[in-house]
């Protein structure tokens, strides 16, 4: 009778606005801080959108020779690089191979959601700052994968025509979208990331290891501003990071992702990992796709992050091959499988200083960082050329950030002289019989280093303009088949 | 009517006696007129009025004239010569009378004033005549008035709307005072939209009304099962004979896509929800039955007075974003001034129960042919079964190989199954019985009108066990407190009280699917089990006894409606011109449901994985049985409160006699709330020893157990607990509330009875639209008119037109967005204490900020006519609604962070014709013969659906059930796989199986055809009365033409061979046999081929078909068998006409009972839905309005009433 009561106050003063903001409470409608924190973490942090086939484009993978055909299949098409990457040769439908694009923006939708609500929400006004700003963070940050996968690559004379991605930076619902220039894109991930970082400034700061801090903020800034190539920007932002935050030792028997390590800034990825190596298939030489030598290759003896990112393997032959042991719990982390760490602060700076000229702090840079990673560093020598040097900080990076999120494809895909990479896929059929071998090639200057748009984006969006990419023709080598028969005669 | 009045000015002729000269001279030029159409013709021209006799005039000859420049006087002497007639001109009055009458030239000069009769105060605007002439006046503003009469004549005739005319006869120059007395409106002349009460002459809007004399199918207690057929644009599906089971009600086709389409019930001005917010889905499906009950369940339809189907815009603009699916207005019974009156009523109605020969099913002998044939044929089954108990032919085909028959005791079996044709329809149904009682008492004094009543209704289902109870009772009470101030009350309740069969019983199913050649009882009488599988663990088989009739005697199901309303309305009349009415509202409906089954069922052993507690296997009780004591009992209760507050000021005033003005403001405040848990399913339920549970022992510490860990006895039992839904302890729980704020304001305005304006607007706020939406009211408006062409001047002295209006309306209305404009999450809580030491969400929907109302937009241009005195009447009616904005997931860019998002995207319309005619062919005082026919046609049609290419959510499903929205179809549009005829092994074959390189869209396009609409497009009703001295006699029909319906499967689930105990479907008798069949007919082969398809190109043929995109345009595990059910060749056109109503009565003499005190006493029979007539041959028996899976359709019932006042 309350109601009623209420009821007829409301009729006669009509002013009461309350009467239509009462909600069904048979539903979860988040109005606590919490709420929004809980969102992001799961949405976010456990859940995070990988390109999970990224490594599988780079030149630090390579295939298992006696692989089955059928077992390798469902990562061909982003091993070989095809023009389609969503539908395999037998045009079976894949698309779950370039989901990130839903759910990186599904995850933009969470923040924008975030951004526009949680001030209204039920808490201190420090925690609400503090999850506001891990939205801007969120947000900012999956833009920036979107950008680096699905936008043309970064060229400062070109970024403000480029195709970028779609930008929606508010909870309107449209049917479809246009894509941004590169420029815009950058823009807006800056303009995020200065507000994640005013907001988490003013905030009780992050609960735990998995919700971005100040530092990881700064660091991330400093890898978009290198990605654009402003090197002051890139020194100052790490910098910021470098001050406040330690690198620390790596062992290879323990993980080195711990609670404990001062140098985790961020740690995301907890749900199942991209690459599980170890336990993939039902012995452990059944591998089909295992790191590149050439990359085991780069690592000098004294390198404990040969064993400690990677387990070797005898393939029955006596000779060894490599799996990553980034994404194996217990063996590398403890917490999840990406991470913002310092040492990349580390390598971003020293590119800077080494694009700069400043060879020295640039190599300086990297030998504090060899003094966490080498169990000697007293043999290094180190490049004094500006060339040499650049180089030299490039392949260090690949050393440090293999198999960590989407590290060594960005790299590639902005570097200045792109190697040409080879992949070479072997035919195996069910029983063994290899009938040949095809390699594909990705070259310098190739327009697949753009992911194509997801199909069903494509037939959603008609507007959404596709990336061009080339149509990719092995090399066929049929050597192997025709041994075959010439044995059986 | 007590409710609201809106004071309309009534049809009045006024002459105005301005200035007249003897010297006023005309031009005519009239061409074969009668006399007088020559003075109504002189009338425009000079102002005169005349007084004649209109018999006399009419008789006389019909003229030619042509004057110019004429007298008056030389006009009439020309005219008048030679008739016997002669005239005077009196004060530009013209009489004319017969030569030799009394000359009156004496005039009598009356005046008066007019009053209310209860207020004492003067009314203006009263039309005061002379009867039997056309000479007349008006009162002015204080009532007054003045007439000039002839003096042999002197009755005036006072009328004004909304009082009862008065005749009174007056002496000459005296003034008099006339009091009038205020008058109720008989139901039959208004019409009542819930906001307003309207005369049906000015009625602007589309509104088909039902008498309460025509809700005559006396076997109903809800009042949705007696509309079908009864008025134009209203479309009823009674899918169920189930007692309690709600009818598909649909006016003008429906507006929306995913919102509920069924109308907005209005019970004396109070909006009844249902008591259970049943997804839209689940209204709007005709493949599903809502016995849970709706929102008129509790309403008797003895109490109903009058129902107003409201259609078009004008008619329920006023309802806002609730009106779109139109609106149905039930108006109760009041109290009238007068001795108390006392009414009885009471109906016995008989439903025969239904047989065999109702159905086309195999009997035994058929079914034995069809397994000889697969001996014959060396047919196995596909699938493992094991005939444990040796049924059928098969079962005494193993007993004469392993030797325990020998070859003649293996006939014999043989011969005893042909033979046997258990009865399985007479087992599971009965001839039902039930009977509706209500007594009523009303009647009223000077301040007190008062209406109560009382009813209990009882249906006993044909289906065993089921049975339904139902108490009602009503009040209604209007007292007047003061002259201009008035108070009524409405109190009602009802209890309903359904009893039902445990859902995981379907006596249809069982009766339509178990061979005749299972035994229904053992020798003994006890109930023949069949044995069912219900655990395969390594190797081992688990059987337990199945009879439906043991599972029907062991479980039930109840579900309880209770409701209750309360509704206070005030009227009070101030100042001179205005009115204040106020309405408080409250509705409480309270669901309750319960569901048990005990232990001794084949339910409880399935899930306790072993047949009798004596079969106990001890590894199972941990490993496998979830129920390893008691039964299972379920239940749930959802409460549903409503409060509405309505105001409304009125405004109502006469301008000079001839322009009415109405104008009311007014302003809704309605909050509806839903709570409650439902689905809450708990083990170890004890129904025979108390209604208890059997709680879970307490666990134990594990002997010997290091780690010290507990030890549990019935392991399996646990997963009660751990699942959400389903088989789970867990309750939904509901709790909702839809909060709206409204204002409106309706605007009329009348002149001279002929032009009729109406606006309508209304505006909404509601918690349930988009938050950026939510603040902005929303506007629905109308805006109609009419023209009374019957009180045009031309038309008003015609003898055979007494109606003849047409109207035109135009309007916008809304329906809320079924979807909730909120973000929301799911699974809050430390899920991922693992890895977080924080709670997560997962995002279980993104809101749609933008989420706006649905809109439809309806013109209508209608025609009411009524000829002859009322014995031909009707009304014809064109609408055209398009609705927009409606709401669909359609695909969006996937920046929107979704695929799929609810969308206001899209569109249909509706074009609907409607017409009515009714028609009193002989009215006699002994005898009377009238007819009537309806006819309606929607025709509906998707404007924007889903687009091709972007169906990814619409399933196969949808195609064959007719769920999808897809441009260019109607919206209950339905496809089905083509049939491609047998082949020479008879078996089914498709067009298009395999489209290498074709989309799934495109190979669907392929495959199906589109068959039509599953709704009839054409529908209605039609029926004759006849009244023979004190017999009354009627029967009226129903129809519905242009729809089609899929026959009853031919294969259950996907067995394509019927094992032993399966009866096949009698079209089986016409199966293919031999080679060469296939050219005559489309029923496939016995085969125990799977024909199950594939999407591996390695399939056989036989047991795997491949088929190119398996999965989209074919469901993951289904067959060719199944295909064939969804064929086109499987469905038929379902139009019919329906033997509604057969009735016949009798009124008892009065003077055989007015000395037992009773004032009427009238005897009837009736036979309900006692056949129909369907037009395509192929149904076979099979009743059009059936649907697969629904159970019993309606069935023929036969009934006898009684109706007494005291």
């Amino acid at each position: 009778m309350k109601k009623l009561i209420l009821i007829l106050t409301v009729a006669t003063l009509f002013s009461c606005n309350n009467f239509l903001d009462e909600v069904d409470q048979d539903k979860l409608i988040p109005e606590k801080t919490d709420h929004y924190s809980a969102l992001l973490l799961n949405e976010f942090n456990y859940n995070y959108p990988l390109f999970k086939t990224v490594d599988y484009m780079t030149d630090n993978v390579t295939e298992d020779p006696a692989g089955l055909d059928s077992r390798k299949l469902s990562n061909k098409t982003t091993y070989t690089w095809q023009r389609e990457i969503e539908i395999d040769e037998n045009g079976k439908n894949i698309s779950s191979i370039n989901n990130s694009w839903e759910y990186m923006y599904e995850d933009i939708a969470v923040a924008n959601y975030v951004i526009e609500l949680v001030d209204d929400a039920l808490g201190e006004e420090q925690d609400n700052n503090y999850v506001k700003g891990e939205a801007y963070f969120i947000r900012a940050f999956s833009y920036f994968n979107l950008l680096n996968l699905y936008g043309q690559p970064y060229d400062v004379t070109t970024a403000n025509v480029d195709l970028g991605v779609p930008l929606r930076e508010d909870i309107g619902v449209e049917i479809t979208y246009n894509r941004n220039t590169v420029a815009e894109c950058y823009a807006a991930i800056e303009s995020d990331l200065l507000a994640a970082i005013e907001l988490i400034d003013n905030s009780s700061g992050p609960l735990s290891v998995w919700h971005p801090d100040l530092e990881t903020c700064y660091l991330l800034m400093s890898r978009v501003k290198l990605y654009q190539e402003q090197w002051d920007e890139v020194i100052t932002y790490a910098d910021m990071v470098i001050n406040k935050a330690p690198l620390s030792r790596i062992s290879e028997s323990t993980p080195f992702v711990t609670e404990d390590n001062p140098e985790i800034l961020f740690s995301f990825y907890a749900t199942s990992p991209a690459f599980n190596l170890i336990n993939y298939g039902t012995t452990l030489t059944e591998a089909s796709y295992r790191v590149d030598n050439k990359l085991i290759a780069l690592y000098d003896a004294k390198d404990r992050r040969k064993d400690a990112f990677f387990l070797g393997i005898d393939d029955g032959t006596g000779k060894k091959y490599y799996r990553t042991k980034k994404y194996e719990r217990d063996l590398y982390t403890s917490l999840g499988f990406a991470n913002f760490r310092v040492g990349e602060a580390y390598l971003n700076r020293a590119e800077a200083y080494v694009q700069k000229g400043d060879v020295t702090n640039g190599i300086n840079d990297i030998k504090s960082l060899h003094s966490y990673r080498l169990s000697d560093t007293s043999s290094q020598t180190y490049p004094t050329s500006q060339e040499d040097a650049l180089a030299f900080v490039l392949e260090e990076r690949r050393r440090e950030l293999c198999f960590e999120d989407h590290h060594r494809w960005f790299d590639l895909r902005r570097m200045k002289n792109r190697p040409e990479i080879k992949h070479v896929y072997t035919l195996v059929e069910e029983n063994g019989t290899k009938l040949g071998t095809e390699t594909y090639t990705l070259f310098p200057d190739d327009l697949n280093y753009t992911l194509p748009i997801p199909i069903k984006e494509r037939q959603n969006n008609p507007l959404i303009r596709n990336n061009e990419r080339y149509e990719k023709i092995p090399e066929v080598n049929e050597e192997i088949i025709l041994d075959k028969s010439s044995s059986t005669n | 009517m007590r409710i609201l009045f809106v004071l309309l000015f009534c049809s009045v002729f006024t002459v105005k006696a301005a200035k007249f000269s003897q010297s006023d001279r005309i031009n005519l030029n009239l061409t074969d007129v009668s006399v007088p159409e020559l003075f109504e013709e002189i009338r425009k021209q000079t102002d005169y009025s005349f007084f004649f006799n209109n018999e006399k005039m009419a008789s006389l000859d019909r003229i030619t004239i042509k004057m110019d420049n004429a007298l008056v006087s030389e006009i009439l002497d020309k005219v008048l010569k030679g008739t016997k007639m002669t005239y005077t001109i009196v004060d530009g009055v013209i009489v004319i009378v017969e030569e030799g009458e009394q000359k009156s030239n004496e005039q009598a000069l009356i005046e008066g004033t007019v009053l209310d009769a209860a207020t004492e105060s003067p009314i203006p605007g009263v039309t005061v005549m002379l009867k039997g002439s056309r000479l007349g006046t008006s009162t002015d503003f204080n009532g007054h008035f003045e007439i000039r009469v002839p003096d042999s004549r002197r009755t005036l005739v006072f009328s004004y709307i909304g009082y009862e005319t008065k005749e009174v006869t007056v002496d000459a120059n005296k003034e008099i005072k006339i009091l009038l007395e205020e008058a109720v409106l008989d139901l039959g002349d208004v019409v009542v939209t819930g906001y307003q009460v309207i005369d049906k002459r000015e009625l602007t809007s589309s509104i088909a009304s039902v008498e309460a004399k025509d809700l005559d199918i006396v076997s109903a207690i809800s009042v949705d099962r007696m509309l079908e057929g009864k008025a134009t644009g209203l479309m009823i599906s009674n899918v169920s004979a189930t007692p309690g089971a709600a009818a598909k009600v649909r006016i003008r086709g429906g507006s929306t896509f995913t919102g509920n389409q069924s109308p907005l019930w209005v019970v004396d001005g109070v909006i009844y929800e249902d008591p259970v917010p049943l997804s839209a889905d689940e209204i709007n499906s005709f493949d599903n039955v809502n016995i849970i009950g709706n929102a008129i369940s509790g309403i008797n339809p003895s109490d109903i007075a009058k129902i107003d189907i409201l259609k078009d815009a004008s008619a329920t603009a006023i309802y806002g974003t609730r009106a779109a699916n139109g609106v149905i207005v039930i108006t109760t019974k009041r109290g009238e001034v007068g001795k108390p009156r006392l009414t009885y009523s009471g109906a016995f109605s008989f439903v025969r129960a239904p047989r065999y020969s109702d159905f086309n099913l195999m009997n035994s002998k058929e079914r034995i042919d069809v397994s000889r044939e697969m001996y014959e044929k060396n047919l196995g089954y596909t699938t493992n079964y094991d005939n444990v108990d040796r049924l059928g032919y098969e079962g005494a085909l193993m007993n004469l190989w392993d030797g325990t028959y020998t070859f003649n005791q293996f006939q014999d079996q043989v011969g005893s199954l042909e033979s046997m044709n258990s009865d399985w329809f007479d087992a599971l149904y009965r001839d039902s019985f039930s009977q509706l009682h209500s007594i009523s008492a009303s009647g009223g004094g000077e301040n007190s009108k008062y209406y109560f009543s009382m009813g209990y209704d009882n249906q006993i289902g044909a289906e065993n066990n089921v049975d339904l109870n139902r108490i009602t009772a009503r009040s209604n009470l209007d007292l007047d407190l003061r002259d201009n101030l008035k108070l009524s009350f409405k109190l009602n309740g009802s209890v309903q009280k359904g009893t039902y069969n445990h859902s995981s019983v379907n006596p249809f199913d069982v009766a339509y699917y178990t061979s005749r050649t299972v035994p229904i009882y053992q020798d003994n009488g006890d109930y023949f089990k069949q044995s069912q599988l219900i655990l395969s663990e390594s190797g081992v088989n688990y059987y337990a006894g199945y009879n439906a009739l043991q599972e029907m005697d062991n479980s039930e199901n109840n579900i309880t409606n209770k409701d209750f309303t309360i509704v206070a309305n005030l009227r009070w009349d101030f100042l001179k011109n205005f009115r204040f009415t106020s309405q408080a509202s409250y509705r409480n409906t309270t669901n309750l449901t319960e569901e048990w089954i005990t232990e001794d069922t084949y339910y409880a052993a399935k899930l306790r994985t072993y047949d009798a507690f004596e079969d106990l296997v001890e590894s199972n009780v941990d490993k496998s049985s979830m129920l390893p004591f008691g039964g299972v009992y379920s239940g749930g209760m959802v409460s549903q409160d409503t409060y509405d507050v309505i105001n409304q000021l009125n405004f109502n005033k006469v301008f000079g006699a001839k322009h009415v003005l109405n104008l009311n403001l007014g302003q809704e405040a309605r909050s509806a709330k839903y709570w409650g848990a439902t689905g809450f399913t708990v083990p170890g339920y004890n129904h025979y020893q108390g209604r208890g549970f059997i709680a879970l022992p307490s666990p134990s510490y594990a002997v010997g157990d290091i780690e010290g860990g507990l030890n549990y006895d019935y392991e399996a039992m646990f997963d009660w607990l751990t699942s959400d839904g389903g088989m789970s302890v867990y309750p939904n729980v509901t709790d909702r509330v839809q909060n709206t704020m409204s204002w409106f304001g309706i605007f009329n305005y009348v002149y001279d009875s002929r032009y009729v304006l109406n606006f309508n607007m209304r505006s909404d706020g509601s918690n349930t639209f988009g938050q950026y939406e939510r603040y902005k009211f929303k506007p629905a408006w109308s805006a109609s008119a009419r023209w009374n062409i019957h009180n045009e001047s031309f038309l008003r002295n015609s003898q055979s037109i007494d109606e003849l209006a047409l109207r035109a309306s135009y309007g916008i209305r809304g329906t809320m967005p079924n979807a909730s404009p909120y973000l929301i999450l799911s699974n809050y809580g430390r899920n991922q204490a693992i890895y977080y030491p924080e709670n997560t969400a997962s995002l279980s929907q993104f809101p749609n900020a933008n989420l706006r109302w649905e809109k439809t937009e309806t013109m209508n241009f209608g025609l009411n006519y009524s000829f002859f005195g009322g014995k031909v009447s009707g009304a014809l009616d064109y609408a055209y609604s398009k609705s927009t904005d409606l709401l669909q997931e359609r695909p969006v860019s996937l920046v929107n962070g979704t695929a799929v998002q609810l969308y206001n995207s899209g569109s249909k319309d509706v074009s609907s014709y409607e017409f009515a005619i009714r028609t009193i062919n002989v009215q006699n005082k002994d005898f009377a013969w009238s007819t009537h026919l309806n006819f309606s046609y929607d025709k509906d049609r998707v404007l924007e659906g889903f687009e091709d290419g972007a169906s990814q959510n619409l399933t196969i499903y949808d195609y064959l059930a007719g769920s999808i929205y897809r441009e260019g179809f109607p919206t209950n549009g339905f496809f089905s796989y083509k049939f491609d005829g047998l082949t020479e092994q008879g078996l089914p074959n498709f067009e298009n199986l395999v489209m290498e390189d074709a989309s799934a869209e495109e190979q669907l396009k392929a495959m199906l055809v589109y068959e039509g609409s599953r709704v009839p497009m054409y529908y209605g009703g039609f029926g004759t009365q006849i009244k023979a001295g004190n017999f009354n006699f009627s029967a009226n029909f129903t129809y519905k033409l242009g729809y089609k319906t899929r026959l009853l499967k031919l294969y259950n689930g996907t067995q394509n061979l019927p094992l032993p105990y399966e009866n096949m479907h009698g079209d089986f008798n016409d199966r293919w046999r031999v080679a060469g069949d296939e050219d005559n007919t489309n029923i496939p082969a016995i085969s125990n081929n799977k024909l199950a398809l594939t999407s591996s190109t390695e399939a056989d043929g036989i047991d795997r078909i491949y088929m190119t995109n398996y999965g989209t345009v074919a469901p993951i595990g289904s067959t060719l068998w199944w295909m064939y059910d969804n064929s086109d060749t499987r469905v038929v056109s379902a139009d019919h006409i329906r033997l509604q109503t057969l009735s016949l009565s009798y009124n008892l003499p009065e003077k055989i009972i007015n000395p037992l005190g009773i004032q009427r006493l009238n005897i009837g029979i009736q036979g309900s839905n006692l056949s129909y007539w369907a037009f395509d041959k192929d149904l076979k028996g099979q009743d059009p309005d059936q649907v697969s899976g629904i159970g019993m359709p309606s069935l023929p019932t036969y009934s006898l009433n009684l109706n007494m006042n005291f």
